[in-house]
């Protein structure tokens, strides 16, 4: 358990998508966010959906681990499209069952708007699986940076980031040990009404947030002693540079953006 | 290499002191254990060493610089520290991350960085670990890539801070050798608060801090010769000694106090062929 979180959802691999510079992959999803909106016919969505399933056939990663990603929102994607599907009432009606009319553009509209959901959410989950968080943390610092003309504190959120990341599994084992501890005494926060369940949560968090206080100020301490001194002057071991993959992957790009506004109506 | 000039330190204002006029010097090279009990000062005055705080009078030295705010990021280059809680002071999310990070603070460009990182790993043992997170390391593997990350740094002195303390005795025993490689091998000083005296006994020096003053400076000899009365500032006599006095009482003759297992053994046979 421990394991899995401060890798994240990471599968490791040596595709092509695992190979993508993460700020390119980060940049790409934004471009796709954009385009998932402006998609306005079926042609232009079936690229969309081509796209995204040739990002994950080029990621080698098993398509069961995609739809893991998916569980939570399913049934946000179906809600949606049921509600579109009732509402809208444009075009001719296809089916009509118990009274109610499903019309041609219910169906449209039903359907683009959970494949935006559904598209989105795969690619995100893609991301996540094919990027270490510390590679994310990494790109969010140096696709951020041009902000630190107008005094952003770039390289202080990334450090917040990459040190999150490094006491996540810290305190999930602390408080494993202190929910058997308290287990041990008699406490139990898996039954009874919710306000009795919040309560019985509280030895928990408090003598965790103690604890975390005590280790903010022991990493404190540790970080200054080995010279942190804020970002002047400081050098980067990790450094982020395109590969000939990142270019072919640019060109692709772009010549499926060209193809997709052409497609569009 | 080290001086403390009638140094004295509080917290506060209107609080009692912590330290008490103070007079210390450590040669470079040596190795000096520093014990006293809890609250005794010793992590106080480990943090006077590097500049993490500065003393209310009196001045600390490093080879003839004394720290002020002009000197101390310099003068943290050559003074490592090693604390005690192998989590609380790893700041990479992994190994390698974890020793570059004081490189980068100091600005070391990055190839450079590339060598001293793996040079450093390898003196502590730790090479094959180079990419993996803490939480898949013991507490002595941790606390071997503190020292590793204070290593890449080139120090001329490292303080460790009960760095053995929260170990196992496999984990203790890990560390204890990893000091004494990087001393013979770098000739560096070796600052080592503890209040384990059987540490104590491989060192050089030994200062004793009780209520914020020295009580004792000298030899481990010198010091486990107290041997009961050590008691009185908190700490406990090593089972050599404690044989060793009560084979005095029963008015054995041994000619020199053992301090190391090795010597009471031989002092031992010896004895048991003189009767
Ligand atoms: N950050 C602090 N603020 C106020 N008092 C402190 C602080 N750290 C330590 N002290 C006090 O200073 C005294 C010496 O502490 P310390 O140097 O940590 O002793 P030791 O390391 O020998 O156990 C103790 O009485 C302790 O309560
Ligand atoms: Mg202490």
């Amino acid at each position: 358990m421990n394991q899995s979180l401060i890798i994240g959802q990471y599968v490791p691999g040596e595709s092509v998508v695992h190979k993508i510079d993460p700020r390119l992959k980060l940049i790409i999803i934004f471009i796709f966010v954009i385009a998932v909106f402006m998609a306005n016919n079926i042609w232009s969505y079936v690229s969309l959906y081509f796209f995204v399933f040739a990002s994950v056939a080029l990621s080698r990663i098993p398509v069961a681990y995609i739809f893991k990603g998916l569980k939570p929102v399913w049934w946000i994607i179906i809600i949606t499209f049921m509600f579109h599907l009732f509402i809208n009432s444009g075009g001719n009606v296809i089916v009509s069952f118990l009274g109610i009319n499903v019309y041609e553009q219910g169906v449209f509209q039903g359907a683009s708007i959970a494949t935006r959901f559904f598209l989105l959410i795969i690619l995100a989950t893609l991301l996540t699986l094919s990027t270490t968080p510390i590679a994310v943390t990494d790109a969010v610092e140096a696709l951020l940076k041009p902000l630190k003309k107008v005094r952003f504190p770039v390289h202080e959120i990334a450090l917040m980031m990459s040190i999150s990341l490094r006491f996540i599994p810290t305190f999930m084992q602390e408080m494993d040990k202190i929910s058997k501890a308290q287990a041990a005494r008699g406490l139990d926060y898996t039954k009874g009404k919710l306000k009795d369940r919040f309560k019985a949560l509280l030895p928990l968090l408090i003598p965790l947030l103690i604890s975390s206080f005590k280790r903010a100020e022991d990493l404190a301490l540790a970080m200054e002693a080995r010279g942190y001194q804020g970002e002047e002057g400081r050098t980067k071991l990790r450094q982020l540079s395109f590969s000939k993959i990142d270019y072919i992957v640019i060109i692709s790009l772009i010549v499926f953006l060209v193809s997709f506004y052409m497609i569009r109506v | 290499m080290i001086q403390f000039d009638q140094v004295s330190f509080q917290y506060k204002p209107n609080t009692p002191y912590v330290l008490n006029d103070i007079n210390l010097t450590v040669s470079e090279g040596e190795w000096v254990s520093i014990l006293g009990q809890n609250g005794s000062g010793k992590s106080t005055a480990a943090k006077l060493i590097n500049g993490l705080l500065r003393p209310i009078e009196g001045r600390v030295l490093i080879d003839d610089t004394e720290i002020t705010d002009e000197t101390v990021y310099q003068v943290r280059r050559h003074v490592g520290m090693v604390f005690q809680n192998p989590e609380n002071q790893f700041v990479g999310t992994t190994v390698l991350d974890d020793v570059a990070f004081g490189l980068e603070n100091i600005g070391v460009p990055r190839e450079e960085m590339i060598d001293r990182i793996d040079e450093s790993l390898k003196q502590v043992g730790m090479l094959d670990y180079k990419n993996h997170e803490p939480t898949r390391l013991s507490g002595g593997q941790k606390q071997r890539v503190a020292i590793a990350s204070v290593l890449a740094m080139k120090p001329k002195i490292i303080v460790f801070d009960e760095a053995t303390s929260m170990l196992d005795p496999v984990g203790k025993k890990e560390i204890i050798e990893t000091m004494q490689y990087l001393h013979k091998h770098y000739k560096l000083t070796v600052i080592m608060i503890t209040h384990d005296l059987n540490e104590a006994a491989y060192s050089d020096h030994v200062i004793t801090l009780h209520k914020g003053r020295v009580w004792l400076q000298g030899t481990p000899r010198n010091l486990f010769q107290y041997g009961e009365k050590l008691k009185e500032v908190g700490l406990e006599p090593t089972l050599v000694t404690k044989v060793y006095q009560s084979l005095k009482r029963e008015s054995f003759h041994i000619k020199e106090e053992p301090i190391h297992f090795k010597e009471l053994v031989d002092e031992l046979w010896t004895l048991y062929l003189k009767t």
